[in-house]
């Protein structure tokens, strides 16, 4: 079984995210904040990790650049998942070391396939 | 002394003395062939021995001549048996007789050959032949025969014995004088003594051969001319008389002894035969050898001449070129370094003309033309020469002519004057510059010297005080330029005496000038000297600026200056009232001015705010209404369970509903980023086929749903730069538009190409639009039909959002045509490529 972590803030945004991965049978490991998800992903080493740009204490790429510049570096992929809906947001993450990109608000109906494009494209 | 005086005399008597010595011994051998009876004898070497003396030593020797003839004649008169005061008498007349002879003779030689050696030119010969050898000698003859026939009265054979002195003493001086006076000559031409002394051995040999072969028939002793012409050819003067002189001397001998080819009835007629031929010889050996010499000479001299010239052209420093007929035939060493040449060859046998650049060469061919015709000598211009590699330079040439008997030769004279050119120009610049500065200069420029009178004065100057130059130049400064006081009373007569003695003391001074109409000027001058180069002082030179206006406005200044402070004392009074109202008011302003600042601030601060809340809009009201649509959707997907027909439906509405708000809001963000001017343009250069496909992709579900066909028809990609996702949106709203209000048949993409822009056109077979609808098509919340709008379900914002897109973010245009119930067409013109905006040019402000 897959392990993704989920870094997201917005609790109905999480749950939402949780629910649709569970039932394509993904295992989910959550955190909330940016510090929490660097740590997460240190520790539990998931499959790949979905990110959110907009966090409480440090912004998501600052999470993205800390997993790149550790031990960890290129080896798990990392979507964002961001409202950041402006021109060129897309470009600046994928730049900055993200291996996927998904404008929120996410469809239900196409996230999975969105995401096993991404992580598909890698391997 | 006496010593010294002694050696002196030696000195001057000596050759004296030799000569006396010399004349009477040859007197003696002479005599031996005497006359029978007399002192006439037919070979009197003596005549030859005292010309030679004469015309060697000088006339001074005439004591030696006279005294060896005195003691050589008494000798022989006495031996003749003569008393002996009849024999001094008879020998001291015939003494003189030959000194005489000698005397005149040399003096005749000298009047008409000068003081050169009559033996060098041929015509000199025949003078020494007519004076020397046959008219001075009847002198000697005369007085001699005279005197001797006076002394035995012997008067019957006056005639013969005339003849035979005659003859006698013409033969001595025609053997013996061109040996002695050519013997200084006789190594000249760089002969060897030994091999001349051979040659003339041999043709003595011959010549006495001959003269022995002639015994036989007196005809044959014409066999010695030839002999004494080779002679004279091949043994100089010297040689030729020398070989005459032994030739006369052996038939002289023959003859007496009554042998060789001269015979008669007495020996005395048989030697005047054969010295009458032994003239003859010795005039032709003569005449001959001086025409051998003087072709000599004149060789040496041509040899000298050429060298001269030849030294003379080739180191003249310029360079010389001569030519016939156009044609150069030789030029210097200077003319080939000045041109190029390596070598004359390369110059010989080529035109002239090829020596002059082409542009000059007709005006100089015209000159040396004019040359030859006019027959005048020379011609001198300036003109362009051209060198071997072709280059040109300029060149000072002249030409003359040469004319020689078999027609005329050119030379020319060629200088290259580049350098001299170059100096001229810089010259003439330099002058021209001086003399536009000076006489252009807007200040005046005097001249003048220590008299006080004026030597010269610039344009500016003259026009100033209203001169001609002819009116100024001579005359005094006080009574032109000046008055003897100035207004104000200053001596001036008394300040240009002071300038004029010590003009260094007055380096700038200031004062009042009076022009030529009387008006007056006040001048400032700066004062120089000109120094000539023995540095006295040559001409003051001063210039001038006028400073009137200066002075007067300096007047009316102090005048207002006046005025004014009387004015602002008075007025300061007023002021001060004034300025305490004054002060009121400001303050007033002030606290307007502060309550202005804020108001600006808070309104800065307000739009600050809008623009914050807008940007946080975007993310705020999406994040709710994302649960919203996010947790319908997947229960109505059956993710928590099967739902019933009703909750479905429910869910459903709730869904779609969701959906609706979601677009709404982001069409009223985004109209309102655009209408604050908040969007700026993400360029990235992009296949418009993409952007089509990528369009498609997203209607393609609904596209499918509703059975419509779809047609893209574009004639080849086109790469775009542009900004994809507005574009895009565009292109999915018309998209969705055309899908929506049509039913059946199909939708069409036409894309063409121009050259900077490109049309997309959106065409369906819809119901379309009605007329009357068309203008209100592009505006916000416009309401066409309604039951359109409730069929299609839009926000109403769509079409109001997409060209606001196209016209603020694309900078195209957007159009639209339509049937109604036939379908519309919704056209976009973009340009292919969106130019980076600068914000200085752009007008519109939609740059931040």
């Amino acid at each position: 079984m897959k392990r993704v972590l989920i870094i997201e803030d917005n609790s109905d945004n999480r749950v939402l995210i949780t629910r649709i991965l569970e039932k394509a049978g993904y295992q989910i490991s959550p955190a909330e904040t940016g510090l929490e998800g660097f740590a997460t992903a240190l520790r539990i080493r998931p499959d790949f990790i979905l990110l959110d740009i907009q966090l409480p204490d440090i912004e998501g790429t600052e999470v993205l650049r800390r997993i790149r510049a550790s031990e960890i570096g290129n080896s798990i992929p990392i979507i964002a998942v961001t409202s950041y809906a402006m021109a060129g947001d897309r470009e600046r993450l994928l730049a900055a070391g993200c291996n996927g990109y998904i404008e929120k608000p996410i469809d239900p109906l196409r996230f999975i396939a969105q995401i096993e494009q991404c992580v598909g494209d890698l391997s | 002394m006496v010593k010294q005086n002694m050696k002196d005399t030696i000195y001057k008597y000596f050759p004296i003395v030799t000569v006396a010595i010399g004349y009477f011994v040859a007197a003696r051998l002479g005599l031996l062939l005497a006359y029978p009876g007399t002192n006439a004898t037919p070979l009197w070497l003596p005549t030859g021995i005292a010309m030679s003396a004469l015309l060697l030593l000088g006339n001074r020797m005439w004591p030696g001549i006279a005294l060896g003839a005195f003691i050589a004649n008494y000798q022989q008169l006495a031996g003749l048996g003569l008393s002996i005061p009849a024999s001094f008498a008879a020998s001291l007349s015939t003494a003189t007789g030959n000194t005489l002879e000698a005397l005149i003779g040399v003096f005749l030689i000298r009047r008409f050959t000068g003081m050169r050696n009559p033996f060098e030119r041929s015509s000199d010969v025949i003078t020494f032949i007519t004076f020397g050898a046959l008219i001075s000698t009847t002198v000697s003859a005369t007085i001699g025969t005279a005197t001797f026939c006076l002394a035995v009265s012997a008067w019957a054979s006056f005639a013969s014995t005339w003849l035979t002195w005659w003859l006698g003493d013409a033969a001595g001086a025609m053997i013996l004088v061109p040996l002695a006076m050519t013997v200084k000559g006789f190594n000249v031409a760089g002969w060897k003594i030994r091999i001349v002394a051979r040659n003339l051995l041999i043709w003595t040999f011959i010549g006495v051969i001959c003269y022995g072969i002639s015994s036989r028939s007196i005809q044959l002793s014409f066999m010695l001319f030839p002999v004494i012409i080779i002679a004279a050819f091949r043994l100089g003067q010297c040689g030729s008389a020398m070989v005459v002189g032994i030739i006369s001397i052996v038939s002289t001998y023959v003859t007496v002894n009554g042998a060789g080819p001269f015979t008669a009835k007495t020996l005395t007629e048989a030697l005047l035969l054969q010295q009458g031929f032994i003239g003859s010889l010795a005039i032709t050996s003569m005449v001959l050898a001086a025409i051998v010499s003087e072709q000599v000479q004149s060789k040496k001299i041509i040899a000298e001449s050429e060298e001269r010239f030849r030294t003379l052209i080739e180191q003249a420093p310029i360079g010389i070129l001569f030519s016939r007929d156009g044609v150069i035939l030789d030029a210097n060493k200077v003319y080939l370094g000045m041109c190029g040449f390596a070598d004359i060859q390369e110059l010989r046998g080529t035109p002239l003309s090829e020596q002059i650049a082409p542009q000059e060469r007709a005006e100089m061919l015209e000159r040396i033309s004019r040359l030859s015709q006019e027959k005048t000598i020379g011609t001198a211009c300036e003109t362009m020469g051209q060198r071997e590699d072709g280059s040109q330079f300029p060149l000072y040439v002249s030409v003359g002519r040469i004319v020689l008997a078999d027609g005329s030769l050119t030379v020319g004279f060629y200088i290259d004057i580049t350098e001299r050119k170059r100096v001229e120009e810089a010259l003439q610049d330099s002058e021209r510059k001086y003399r536009e500065l000076v006489m252009n200069a807007n200040s005046i420029i005097l001249r003048w010297n220590s008299e006080g009178k004026i030597t010269f004065m610039n344009e500016y100057g003259l026009k100033f005080f209203g001169y001609t130059e002819a009116e100024l130049v001579g005359r005094h400064v006080i009574g032109t330029l000046v008055t003897e006081t100035e207004s104000s009373g200053r001596d001036l007569r008394s300040l240009m005496d002071q300038i004029c003695a010590d003009p260094r003391a007055f380096e700038h001074n200031i004062n009042e000038n009076i022009r030529h109409n009387g008006e007056r000027a006040w001048i400032t001058w700066t004062n120089k000297v000109v120094v000539d180069e023995r540095g006295q002082v040559k001409e003051i030179l001063s210039i001038g600026s006028n400073i009137t206006e200066i002075k007067q406005a300096e007047a009316e200044l102090k005048q207002h200056r006046e005025h004014l402070e009387q004015l602002v004392s008075t007025r300061t009074a007023d002021l001060q009232k004034s300025q305490l109202t004054l002060m009121g008011m400001v303050e007033d302003l002030n606290s307007k001015k502060k309550e202005l600042v804020a108001a600006n601030q808070k309104l800065k601060e307000l739009d600050q705010l809008k623009s914050m809340f807008i940007a946080s809009m975007s993310h705020e009201l999406r994040t709710p209404l994302n649960s919203i649509i996010g947790f319908t959707g997947i229960t109505l997907q059956g993710l928590s369970g099967e739902l019933n027909e009703e909750q479905r439906d429910n869910l459903s509405r709730a869904y779609h509903s969701g959906k609706h708000l979601l677009s709404l809001i982001t069409d009223v963000i985004d109209i309102s980023k655009i209408e604050a001017g908040r969007v700026d343009a993400f360029l990235e250069t992009i296949s418009l086929k993409k952007i089509i496909d990528e369009a498609i992709d997203t209607i393609a579900p609904q596209l499918k749903e509703k059975n419509l066909g779809l047609t893209v028809e574009i004639a080849s990609d086109i790469v775009l730069h542009t900004d994809h996702k507005r574009l895009l949106q565009c292109l999915i709203n018309l998209l969705s538009n055309a899908m929506k209000f049509t039913e059946q048949g199909g939708i069409t993409v036409t894309v063409s190409e121009q050259d900077a822009t490109v049309d997309i056109a959106v065409s369906d077979t819809g119901i379309g639009i009605a007329e009357q609808d068309l203008p209100k098509l592009f505006e916000a919340f416009e309401r066409l039909e309604t039951h359109l709008r409730i069929k299609a379900g839009g926000t109403g914002l769509g079409l109001y959002l997409t060209k606001k897109l196209v016209t603020d973010i694309l900078r195209g245009s957007i159009s639209v045509r339509s049937m109604e119930g036939e379908g519309s067409i919704f056209s976009l013109t973009i340009p292919k490529t969106i130019l980076p905006i600068d914000p200085a040019v752009e007008p519109g402000g939609s740059a931040q």
